[in-house]
């Protein structure tokens, strides 16, 4: 196999997304392109949040840039990830 | 606004399953006083593993945001981590209220704080544009989001 041709995997991701204040997770499938606040926000919706500016926090905490494809924001199958505000102080 | 504290103790424990939840995911314990309408989380700074217990005063929630305070576990002094940036915005975390954010009552001139222009404390869940949490589990999120962010402690 050349090198070009090297498998990626599939081009979609799994992942297990908390609303802080709600115990239990719900599962998305997304593509591993879209943005991170796009996928946030199609979270927010589904747990029923009129959320503004919604983002994820990974399993270490980190909050992740909106901006960014979630690949890019280094999600990858099957992680958890917490519904936040992206939001910062003044 | 007085909240009878029977609401107060209410309120909070019906936000408690999804506050001791989060917690566990991310490592922190955390303890409700119920005598004293507080919320105790205790874990680790992740930067300098200092450990840290940080204090949610809860009375007249949720009339009212919280009262959010930080101080070393070990030896009960006030402390504040230092400030990072968070996926490019400013950290929440500030010298004169310690979170400068709408969910922090101290942020408010009326206690203290540098915001005179959210239109007292009382208002607090109409305040938008900023780190917004408008529950318990969600405000300690952000929190956590945001020492994650931080180089350290001070002092």
């Amino acid at each position: 196999m050349a090198k070009d041709d090297k498998p990626h995997g599939p081009p979609t991701i799994t992942v297990h997304v908390y609303e802080p204040s709600t115990p239990d997770p719900r599962d998305f499938t997304w593509p591993k392109t879209m943005k991170v606040g796009e996928a946030a926000l199609e979270a927010a919706k589904a747990f029923g949040l009129a959320a503004e500016d919604p983002t994820f926090q990974n399993a270490g905490g980190e909050i992740l840039d909106r901006q960014k494809p979630l690949v890019a924001a280094g999600v990858r199958d099957g992680d958890r990830l917490e519904l936040v505000s992206a939001g910062g102080g003044v | 606004m007085t909240v009878p504290r029977v609401i107060t103790i209410a309120t909070v424990e019906e936000e408690l399953p999804g506050v001791k939840a989060y917690a566990e995911r991310h490592g922190w314990t955390v303890t409700w006083d119920h005598e004293g309408l507080r919320l105790i989380f205790e874990g680790q700074h992740p930067s300098n593993h200092r450990a840290l217990r940080i204090i949610a005063a809860v009375d007249g929630y949720r009339a009212l945001p919280p009262s959010w305070a930080f101080e070393d576990a070990t030896t009960g002094t006030p402390c504040l981590p230092k400030r990072g940036t968070v996926a490019g915005k400013q950290s929440i975390f500030y010298k004169g209220c310690g979170i400068c954010a709408p969910f922090n009552r101290r942020a408010y001139k009326e206690h203290g704080g540098p915001h005179g222009n959210w239109s007292g404390p009382e208002s607090w869940l109409n305040v938008h544009g900023y780190a917004r949490a408008i529950r318990l589990a969600d405000m300690f999120a952000l929190i956590v989001g945001h020492l994650k962010a931080s180089p350290g402690t001070e002092p």
